[in-house]
């Protein structure tokens, strides 16, 4: 059959966008389909990028040469590091972003791609023959014929706004729902399910009194989101804070009969880290206040966003609600907060790759797989956008695991638990913490990008040099010392006659990087950066030591197959429970069957048994 | 000790088999020498059917095999489905339950200070006071449980040593505990070369009965002087030491020192010590096995209470050690770590206790989230 593309991206969203851009590096015909393309890259909600679990995801769509991270920098107008006081392995980088300059970064990205075609347009239904999918249907008559769909659809799929007692049809406010792409997803028989998200007020900064509020200054290091940025570009603005009061939440739960939320116009669930101001004061009734960061929205508009009180109240309390707190007595309200519901795909239905094996040639990612903020869409659309690719190309799948990224820890939470929830990541969902630093994206997964044909050339470059400083001072770092030898260099270290190599003395705090400097001067020529990264491996590196025997067992079991079709009622033990969580889970893998709860090393046991048994005859 | 070389072993890979004297008593003392031993090695105990699975990974089973293997594994599995049941009549599985909430409370609020430091809702100062003193009181809670009685004196017996110099009359003692013959009684000293265990029941409590070779300093014979180091192990190993020489030479502080042959006609009382017997005539044995029965009763667990098996133990001992190595960090990365090993062993014992649970506690508990 005569095809137009070889991938289309349903959404120009944070997913469709980095979906679009790894298919295309991949050198697939990509075809981008959107409803307003003016709109592609834009920020719904919150106008900031990163933070903790979240930065290490944008590190990592770095690292596979994705899009979000540079369009950070060149929009970033608020730089802070969290945790800056705590070990690497929980920072999170965290940029607040210009939404204009933003929403333009991604759409330069995505016009310089020659091979990446945007279309303007509604796709209302999926060409589908068998099983298999074969392009997508537009509401305008066209018909475009693919190898292969990628869905990044966020709130839009069956999107439906509330605020107070009125309740529109739509994605974002102002914007229209993909209504009839959504009825046509349950006709295909997909498991799909309703969720719900929202957003605060935006604030008129102009009438904000912020001599009256505690400011907080963006930090004064010079880290950028992509390692391809050379440096911080923008004039860097401030944020205050302040906080809600009893009187607030007076105003609050007069108003709580009047919420979707508690009326029950509402049945899709919220997510408990991003809760509404509503929730908050219902469920900790006991708390004097809640902190609201003030957040400036560019440096072109007056528009201010109050991070911490998303709400779908109506709009008279909504604004007794912010005048109410301090500084914002005479605000002006530019567009009230509301809550949007939305269709999800429960992703339990995906494979590793993101695919829908129900349906070949059918990816999806985003909000629409159940998860909740930019970073998670972007991530996943990177990887749904490469294996689109690959599945159309006929090349390897990129397939990431829980031992090297963040991406792999939420994509094998997603596949295995589902959501009951909007899916946000967290650094303690990753149980190889320790591993999986925002500041060592680049070490763990470039070389992936490499050999999967993901990343440009420019990228290459860059890493090819990395590497090459990287080689060259774990050489030197490899040179033995004994502890008489380091006391000769004034450092004052128990004189236990032991022999290290400088990577072993590196973690002793009172061995610092000038006396290894001193030590091995070559290192002096290493981009700073780079020996931050090798400072904190060594320091850690005794438990990851201990995790060796773990990770081992762990990949062991990773390469055990389990086929999608395995029949787990024919299994001797398993007990009615077991198989049901197995069969809604479908683990590939003996290590991904030992993730889903409740399955003990017993079960584990005659699962293998029985894969041997059937391998065997 | 047998060596077999991979592949050609049970289950493909190097082995050494240790065959030994079937007493419980026996094959512990080869554990605990072998933990001592290899220090430095990652030593430990094989998980249920590791040995099959092995075998299984390196093509040492073959399809028959693997079919009766899958009997075994779902035998196992109800086995522990019944034994599982039998705890869950007792304390322990409640117990368990309290140490696992507090340690996903511990992990919880460890997470919030990592993931949610910039929430203010999030304690901040005195949160980590918080955490070290609830881990302090769980490691503590632990090592009481470890303290307890194990299962293992339920089943196997208390082990009740009689030890003293030679013809002190043990091995007449024990032949009158155990209500048979089962020591060679004469008055050659030094009758009693090896150690002799017998089990007997007494009141209706189980106990292993050890007798020993007399501590002869003067022995030259070297048989005799194997003999008694190994009386010297006992000594050291007994639940109750029944010493029967010389109040002032008795080894041990917690001993009972038995005065056995008040029946001969040359005897005379001891101000030292704590029980007169006779054997022979039987005047006072009433006694020594009440005496027995109550010591006894400290070191089993109290009716209506409950018992670790060593395997359990030696999973609280490892969560122990996990929390202990908690408390002494102040990266809280760390911390959280080491959190993770000892939910990882409470996994183990009570089933998975995933992310999901820690984060149900920490939203549950703190108000998070913009």
């Amino acid at each position: 059959m005569h095809s137009d593309f070889d991938v289309i991206i349903v959404g120009g969203g944070h997913a469709g966008c980095d979906a679009a851009a790894a298919a295309a590096r991949k050198g697939a015909r990509t075809a981008l389909v959107t409803f307003d393309p003016d709109m592609i890259g834009a920020m719904s909600c919150n106008p900031a990028i990163g933070g903790l679990g979240k930065g290490h995801l944008v590190r990592e769509v770095d690292a596979l040469d994705g899009i979000i991270a540079r369009a950070s920098d060149d929009a970033a107008i608020h730089h802070r590091m969290l945790n800056a006081s705590k070990g690497k392995a929980v920072q999170g980088p965290r940029i607040q972003a210009d939404r204009i300059l933003f929403r333009a970064s991604v759409q330069r990205q995505i016009e310089t791609i020659s091979n990446l075609t945007v279309i303007a347009g509604e796709a209302d239904d999926l060409i589908v023959e068998g099983t298999s999918v074969r392009g997508v249907h537009l509401a305008n008559g066209t018909q475009l014929a693919c190898r292969a769909v990628v869905l990044a659809t966020g709130t839009f799929l069956g999107g439906k706004l509330f605020r107070g007692e009125e309740s529109f049809v739509g994605g974002r406010v102002e914007e229209r729902a993909a209504t009839r792409l959504g009825e046509r997803l349950r006709d295909l028989g997909l498991p799909l399910g309703r969720l719900k998200t929202g957003t605060p007020p935006r604030l008129d900064g102009r009438t904000i009194d912020w001599a009256a509020l505690e400011i907080q200054p963006s930090d004064s290091g010079e880290w950028t989101m992509s390692a391809m940025s050379r440096k911080r570009i923008l004039p860097q603005l401030s944020c205050a804070i302040t906080r809600t009061n009893a009187q607030t939440h007076d105003i609050i739960r007069s108003g709580l009969d009047r919420s979707p939320l508690f009326s029950g116009a509402i049945e899709g669930r919220g997510p408990r880290y991003c809760p509404s101001i509503e929730d908050k004061i219902h469920r900790f009734g006991d708390r004097d206040g809640h902190q609201i960061f003030l957040e400036p929205e560019g440096l072109s508009t007056h528009l201010v966003y109050p991070n911490g009180i998303s709400t779908s109240l109506p709009v008279d309390v909504q604004l007794a609600m912010v005048r109410s707190m301090k500084g914002l007595e005479r605000v002006v309200m530019e567009v009230p907060g509301y809550a949007v519901e939305y269709d999800y795909l429960d992703p339990r239905a995906l494979d590793r790759t993101l695919a829908l094996p129900a349906l070949a040639g059918l990816y999806c990612a985003g909000q629409l797989n159940g998860t909740t903020g930019y970073e998670e869409a972007a991530a996943q659309g990177l990887v749904a956008g490469a294996n689109a690719a690959s599945h159309a190309l006929d090349q390897d799948a990129l397939i990431l695991d829980r031992v090297d990224s963040y991406i792999g820890v939420m994509i094998d939470d997603l596949i295995l638990h589902g959501v009951t929830e909007p899916y946000r990541m967290l650094t303690a969902r990753a149980e190889y913490r320790l591993r999986l630093r925002a500041d060592n994206a680049t070490t763990r997964l470039t070389q992936l990008a490499v050999d999967h044909g993901l990343a440009g050339a420019a990228r290459r470059r860059w890493f090819a040099d990395r590497c090459g400083q990287r080689d060259h001072m774990m050489a030197a770092l490899g040179a033995q010392a004994t502890a008489s030898e380091l006391k000769r260099q004034g450092i004052d270290i128990r004189q236990d006659g032991s022999r290290r190599s400088l990577f072993e003395w590196a973690r002793f705090p009172e061995v610092g990087e000038d006396a290894l400097l001193n030590l091995a001067p070559e290192l002096a020529e290493v981009d700073p950066g780079l020996r931050a990264e090798i400072w904190e491996d060594a320091h850690y590196a005794p438990y990851l030591e201990r995790q060796a025997s773990e990770l081992a067992e762990l990949r062991r079991n990773e390469a055990i197959r389990v086929p999608a079709d395995l029949d787990y009622g024919s299994i001797g033990g398993l007990s009615n429970e077991m198989q049901e969580k197995l069969n809604a889970a479908r683990p590939e893998t003996l290590a991904a069957a030992s993730r889903v709860a409740g399955i003990t090393p017993a079960a584990l046991a005659a699962i293998l048994v029985h894969l041997r048994r059937k391998a065997a005859a | 000790m047998l060596g077999f070389r991979g592949p050609h072993s049970a289950t493909g890979e190097d082995v050494i088999e240790w065959h030994c004297h079937g007493g419980q008593a026996v094959v512990r003392a080869i554990l605990d020498a072998l933990h001592g031993q290899t220090a430095d090695m990652d030593l430990r105990e094989a998980q249920p059917g590791e040995f099959t699975r092995r075998a299984f990974e390196n093509g040492r089973i073959d399809l028959n095999e693997a079919e009766g293997l899958a009997d075994l594994l779902s035998a196992e599995t109800e086995t522990q489905r019944r034994s599982a049941l039998l705890m869950a009549e007792g304390h322990f599985s409640r117990r368990l339950d309290g140490w696992r909430t507090d340690l996903l409370r511990c992990a919880a609020l460890t997470e919030s200070l990592l993931d949610f430091s910039d929430e203010d809702d999030v304690p901040d100062e005195g949160a980590v006071g918080e955490l070290k003193s609830s881990l302090c009181r769980l490691g503590d809670d632990m090592q009481a449980q470890l303290a307890a009685p194990s299962a293992e004196r339920l089943n196997d017996g208390i082990r009740v040593v009689l030890a003293g110099p030679p013809n002190a009359g043990k091995s007449t003692l024990l032949n009158a505990l155990a209500g048979r013959d089962a020591a060679i009684v004469s008055d050659i000293a030094g009758t009693t070369r090896d150690r002799i265990d017998v089990p007997v029941s007494l009141n209706g409590i189980a106990f292993t009965l050890t007798d020993t070779a007399g501590l002869n300093e003067k022995s030259e014979d070297r048989i005799e002087q194997i003999g008694i180091d190994r009386a010297r192990v006992a000594i050291d190993q007994a639940d109750i030491l029944l010493w029967l020489g010389a109040p002032s030479d008795c080894p041990r502080e917690d001993a009972v020192r038995v005065s056995a042959q008040m029946d001969r006609v040359d005897w005379q009382a001891d101000g030292g010590t704590d029980l007169a017997v006779s054997a022979v005539t039987g005047e006072n044995m009433d006694k020594l096995v009440d005496l027995l029965c109550e010591q006894a009763s400290h070191l089993i667990p109290a009716e209506g209470s409950y018992a670790l098996h060593a395997r359990q133990r030696e999973s609280v001992s490892r969560m122990k050690a996990e929390i202990a190595q908690a408390l002494t960090q102040d990266d809280l990365l760390i911390v959280a770590e080491h959190l993770r090993m000892a939910l990882g062993e409470m996994d183990r014992l009570v089933g998975r206790a995933g992310v999901e649970d820690m984060l149900d506690t920490l939203f549950g508990r703190f108000c998070i989230g913009k």
